[in-house]
Parts: structure tokens; C-alpha cells; sequence
């Protein structure tokens, strides 16, 4: 068969299709037309017979959101045509169409519902969620990167654009490690540990910062460990001062301030009379104790030491915080240096007050002085009008009357007895002084041979 | 060995005799009618006050030749603070000389709290040194060296010697160092 031959048997095959296919459309219009109602929606079965009076409905199934067997989709619809014009009728098989759902995390929300709704999907209203992203972005999508029927729901959570919160717990006298796992896990940040002197023992958390607040996750904790050793700091004295004063400045200073010891004195009421620690150094943290003055002087009592030796009262009272005067002397049956009388004795004064003691020079001799009759003290003070004097002692009154003593005894017979009618004591007072008078520098003379 | 600290009683001690001596001239000078009054007591008395002039002869040595010395007309130039002039010092050395440095010892007594005219010493101090050099500064004394040497003494009441001229011990005196110093006046 030639070229020619195949050609013109190709266009008769040709002709004759089309004239098979004429037939099986139906019936020729011979110029009438007829109204296409639009069946979508419709049962296959009601559209069907109803186009068939006039048209050429051809059926074909595919999946579709409405339910089996009502028509999806319909061309042409709601249009004037030949009869016998072809109408395709996509009927629902009941199967739903699906559609790829991308992912729009992280994009703009708005953007992502429009993209959404054009693909035939339907988002729901949107969740807002705090975020790190940029207020308005999709920070969560549900359902995406799957496919699913057309005209599913798709949920968005959009980022309110503050970032989440989260509650930092203290950790503080915890273990150090364990602190750290735990603040991790609540999703901060701990940053490499500070060591640090503390009361603590070494690894437990001395302070953090910050605790117990809100705080974006992620926000970045330190932790001062203690490194085992106790901070130091310096105990000032508050000697003198108002307690009150001297409680908030140690406090201050980092240490602790125990009750106030109140203690009677001639202070002021409510000055530090005495404070311990002072001017020294001590670990931060320390009990202080001050000893606050009430205002009331401290009272005890006068012991009488009557008959006692004289150097053993006047050490005992002065221990008692009593002044004691320079004794006066007197003759009595008493042996010599016991205590004759005491005043004030066995009563209760404030403490710093002078006690007086009369002390025995033991039974009178029984003749001295002839001419008057009463004990004799002598003083003697050393002076000078020199800067440059050296070894100055006092002369102690009580020595000054024992050498009296050894002179006046034995006494000499037929005098008149010490204790005469004049009763007072002869005073005799020594005093030696140094002036120098103008100098002279002169060649010294020399020796004859 | 150095004397730099010795003091006036340890070279010249006074002794009770003349001390006791002293005050009967006194007493029958100044007070006739008070002197029988001390009488019973006059030991005791002397006793202590021996010791009161020996203490207030407690006076270091070189420091009193260098007050002395402040007020030798020798020295007159270096008076003022500016003397010698700001931030110098001099030294004034004198050679073979004898510092004469009389002292008075007065002794106040009081009897039944009545006063007594003062008792008064004279001490005729004499220091022979070799070589006495005197550093000046500001208008002050500031140290004296007085070397080898020795000081002599006598005691007297008025014109009653008590204690005849007495020489020391030699000595050896070096420079000595004071602060503020002696003024020159």
C-alpha cells in the first residue's frame, strides 16, 4: 500500500468514528436548544433523568467532600445549549479529595490562611500563644506536610509575640549540680558557676540570682557557690555609741547583733558599754554581743572588813569597783594594819564610790609627843623645775607613818600620851624643788704641775 | 662606757647629816619660835628630807647642761627659729672649758599646815669636759656631747658650806640628743 493509499484510509476511518460517535450522542438538535439547571448537589439519579429528556448527561465518579452519589461537579450548568448537547456529570463516590497541607510555621498567619483557604481548606479561629517569634506568626499548625480532604479545619497557634514564661525556683542551700539540673530542666540557663567564700559548706548554693520570679525561658541564672570558706569582715566598735546605731551598723557590716546584755552604769541609758568582738576581724555572719548601759549605776555592796588586815580590804573593795581614800592612821587595841573602822560598811552603794578606812597602828605607845598629843603625818613630794627628771617615785603615805613609827618608838618615859585632849593629827609637809641658776662657760683651769 | 644617762644624785647624793644641819641653821634663822616644835620629830624629818632632795636631784646630767647651755650668751647668735638659717644646724664646739652650772634646792616644810620659810641649797655644779660641743638648730639646743670628763660639786647653806667641793668619778659623756630641744632665748 502506498503513502497515499494509508492517508486516504486513515481520513475514511477517521469519518467513519465520528459517524459511530454522532450516533451514540444522542439525537441530532436540528437547530432547537434547551435550559442546562445546574444538579451539583443533586442525587446522580435526579439529574440524570432529568437531562436525559433533552441532553447527553455522561456520568463519571470520583471522591468528593459531598456525600455518595450526589453530584460534585457539572459542565455546562445553568446555560442555553443544543439539544443533545453532552452534559459530564462527576458524581461523588463518596470518597473525600484530597489535598497536600503544607507546613506555614513560622510564617505570617494571615499569608498561611489566605494560601489555606485557596487550597480549600478552612482554618479555625486562631489560638494566640506566647512566643520568641514576631507577633502574628504561626508558631504551631495542625495539621501540616500531609494530605487531607478539602475543606478540612486547620488550627493555628499564633505567636503573641511576647516570649513564654517560665517560674524560676531558688535553689539557694541546695547542692550546687543538682540546682543546675533542675533550672535546666525548667528550661533556663545556668551560667558557669561563681565560687565564693561562704558560711555554706563547699558545692551548696550560696545565693542565685534571679529566684523565684517569672522569666522568659532560656533567660540566663547564676549560681554563687560557696567555695567552703567563710567570708571575713571587720567588727567595729561601737563603744560609746547609741545601741541602736550600733546594731544597724554592725548589721550593716554583715554580722549579727545577739539580744543587748543590759548592764547597770553611770552612762547615758541605751549607750554600748562594752562590745564583743571589737576592732577585729571575724567571719561574716558572727553574733556580736554589746552590753547596753540601762542608765542606772551598778550597786553592790560595801563588805565590812572591820578587823580585817587593812591591804586585803583595800584590794577586796577596790575588786568590788569601790574607791578606797589613803587610810588614816589611829592607835587601838587592834594589832597594827587591821581595819578599825570601815565607813560606809555592809551596805549597798553604787559601785566607784570611796570607802574610808581608819587602820590600827596597834596599841598606842605609851608617851610621844609632848606637845601635842595626836598622830603625826608626814608627806614629802619630790619636785623640780627641770623636763628631764627620771625615777620620780611616791612616797607612799603609809610607809611615810611605819618610819614614824620606828622613830617615835620606844617612847620616851614621862611624856604625855597620844591620845591627849588635842586629838588632832600634826601635819608636817616636805616638799624639795630644783632651779638651776644662770650658767657660765669658763676655760678650765689647769692643774699646776 | 658611756654615762649618757647618769644623773645628778647618783654623783652627788645628799647625805642626812648635812641635810639636818641645814635645817637647825634654818629653823633657828628663819623660824626661832618653831624649832623646838620640830625638835622631837627633827630625824624623821631630816630623814625624809634627804630623800625628797635626793629625788629631785633625779635630773639627767646632759640634759641639764644643755638648758644651761641654752642661756650662755655664747649662744645668744642662734636665737630665733631661724637660727641658723632655715633647715641648717650648727655645731658649736668649745674646748677646755668648765660649764658652771648652779642649781637651787629649795625644801618647802609645813608644820600644822603653818609654812615655814623655804630651806634653800645651793648646789655649785661644775662640768669639766675636754671638748663640749652644742649642736644648734631652730633656735634650740638640739644635742650635746660633753666627752670626757668629770663634774664637781659643792653644797652650801648661805655661806655655810655644808658639803665641800667634790669631785666625780671621771666620765664619759657622749652626744646626747634632744627633742624639742632647749630654747635659746
Amino acid at each position: 500500500m502506498t503513502p497515499a493509499e494509508v492517508a486516504l484510509a486513515q481520513a475514511a476511518a477517521a469519518l467513519i468514528g465520528k459517524a459511530i460517535e454522532g450516533e451514540r450522542a444522542g439525537t441530532p438538535s436540528h437547530g432547537k436548544t434547551g435550559y442546562i439547571n445546574d444538579y451539583e448537589g443533586a442525587p446522580v439519579d435526579k439529574a440524570l433523568a432529568a437531562l436525559r429528556r433533552q441532553f447527553r448527561p455522561a456520568v463519571s465518579y470520583a471522591a468528593s467532600s459531598r456525600p455518595k452519589g450526589v453530584v460534585d461537579l457539572q459542565d455546562p450548568k445553568n446555560v442555553e445549549a443544543p439539544i443533545g448537547t453532552a452534559v459530564t456529570l462527576r458524581v461523588s463516590n463518596g470518597q473525600p479529595a484530597m489535598r497536600f497541607l503544607g507546613d506555614y510555621e513560622g510564617q505570617d498567619a494571615r499569608l498561611a490562611q489566605g494560601l489555606l483557604q485557596k487550597d480549600g481548606f478552612r482554618v479555625a479561629d486562631w489560638t494566640w500563644t506566647p512566643s520568641y517569634h514576631p507577633r502574628g506568626v504561626v508558631e504551631l499548625q495542625d495539621p501540616k506536610n500531609a494530605n487531607a480532604p478539602i475543606g478540612a479545619v486547620v488550627t493555628f497557634k499564633v505567636s503573641t509575640g511576647s516570649p513564654p514564661l517560665g517560674y524560676v525556683r531558688s535553689y539557694e542551700g541546695q547542692e550546687a549540680t543538682l540546682a543546675q539540673q533542675l533550672l535546666t530542666r525548667d528550661g533556663f540557663r545556668v551560667v558557669p558557676w561563681v565560687w565564693a567564700p561562704s558560711r555554706r559548706p563547699r558545692g551548696i548554693v550560696d545565693t542565685q540570682a534571679p529566684k523565684d520570679a517569672q522569666l522568659p525561658f532560656g533567660a540566663p541564672v547564676t549560681l554563687k557557690v560557696s567555695d567552703g570558706t567563710p567570708p571575713m569582715g571587720f567588727v567595729r566598735s561601737f563603744v560609746g555609741q547609741k545601741a541602736k546605731l550600733a546594731e544597724a551598723g554592725l548589721t550593716a557590716d554583715g554580722f549579727r547583733v545577739a539580744s543587748w546584755i543590759w548592764v547597770d552604769s553611770k552612762g547615758p541609758r541605751g549607750i554600748v558599754e562594752a562590745q564583743d568582738p571589737r576592732d577585729a576581724s571575724r567571719p561574716l555572719g558572727a553574733t556580736v554581743v554589746i552590753k547596753v548601759s540601762d542608765g542606772q549605776p551598778p550597786v553592790a555592796v560595801v563588805r565590812d572588813f572591820e578587823g580585817w588586815d587593812a591591804q586585803v580590804a583595800e584590794i577586796s573593795l577596790q575588786k568590788a569597783g569601790f574607791q578606797v581614800a589613803d587610810w588614816t592612821w589611829a592607835y587601838s587595841s587592834q594589832p597594827k594594819g587591821l581595819v578599825v573602822t570601815q565607813d560606809p560598811k555592809a551596805v549597798r552603794r553604787p559601785v566607784g564610790d570611796l570607802v574610808t578606812l581608819k587602820v590600827s597602828l596597834g596599841p598606842a605607845p605609851p608617851t610621844i609627843w609632848p606637845w601635842i598629843g595626836g598622830v603625826v603625818v608626814v608627806s614629802a613630794v619630790a619636785g623640780g623645775g627641770f623636763g628631764l627628771r627620771k625615777g620620780y617615785s611616791h612616797w607612799r603615805r603609809q610607809q611615810l607613818i611605819a618610819s614614824i613609827h620606828a622613830v617615835a618608838d620606844p617612847p620616851a618615859a614621862g611624856r604625855s600620851s597620844l591620845e591627849g585632849p588635842s586629838g588632832s593629827p600634826m601635819i608636817i609637809d616636805l616638799q624639795a624643788e630644783l632651779t638651776h641658776l644662770p650658767g657660765s662657760l669658763e676655760p678650765t683651769e689647769k692643774e699646776s704641775p | 662606757m658611756s654615762d649618757i644617762d647618769v644623773t645628778l644624785v647618783e654623783l652627788f647624793p645628799i647625805d642626812k647629816a648635812a641635810v639636818q644641819k641645814a635645817i637647825k641653821l634654818h629653823l633657828s634663822e628663819a623660824a626661832p619660835g618653831r624649832a623646838s616644835l620640830l625638835g622631837p620629830v627633827l630625824g624623821v624629818v631630816t630623814d625624809r628630807a634627804a630623800a625628797s632632795l635626793n629625788e629631785a636631784l633625779h635630773v639627767d646630767l646632759i640634759g641639764l647642761a644643755g638648758e644651761t647651755l641654752s642661756g650662755l650668751r655664747e649662744l645668744h647668735d642662734y636665737s630665733g627659729a631661724d637660727k641658723p638659717p632655715a633647715g641648717g644646724e650648727a655645731m658649736v664646739t668649745f674646748f677646755e672649758r668648765t660649764l658652771k652650772a648652779p642649781l637651787t634646792l629649795g625644801l618647802h616644810l609645813e608644820v600644822d599646815h603653818i609654812k615655814l620659810p623655804s630651806l634653800e641649797l645651793t648646789l655649785d655644779l661644775r662640768l669639766v669636759f675636754e671638748a663640749l660641743t652644742v649642736t644648734v638648730k631652730a633656735g634650740h639646743v638640739r644635742a650635746v656631747g660633753l666627752g670626757s670628763g668629770h663634774a664637781e660639786a659643792s653644797v652650801r647653806y648661805g655661806n655655810e658650806v655644808l658639803v665641800p667641793l667634790f669631785s666625780s668619778r671621771p666620765l664619759e659623756l657622749p652626744p646626747k640628743s634632744f627633742d624639742p630641744g632647749f630654747a635659746i632665748p
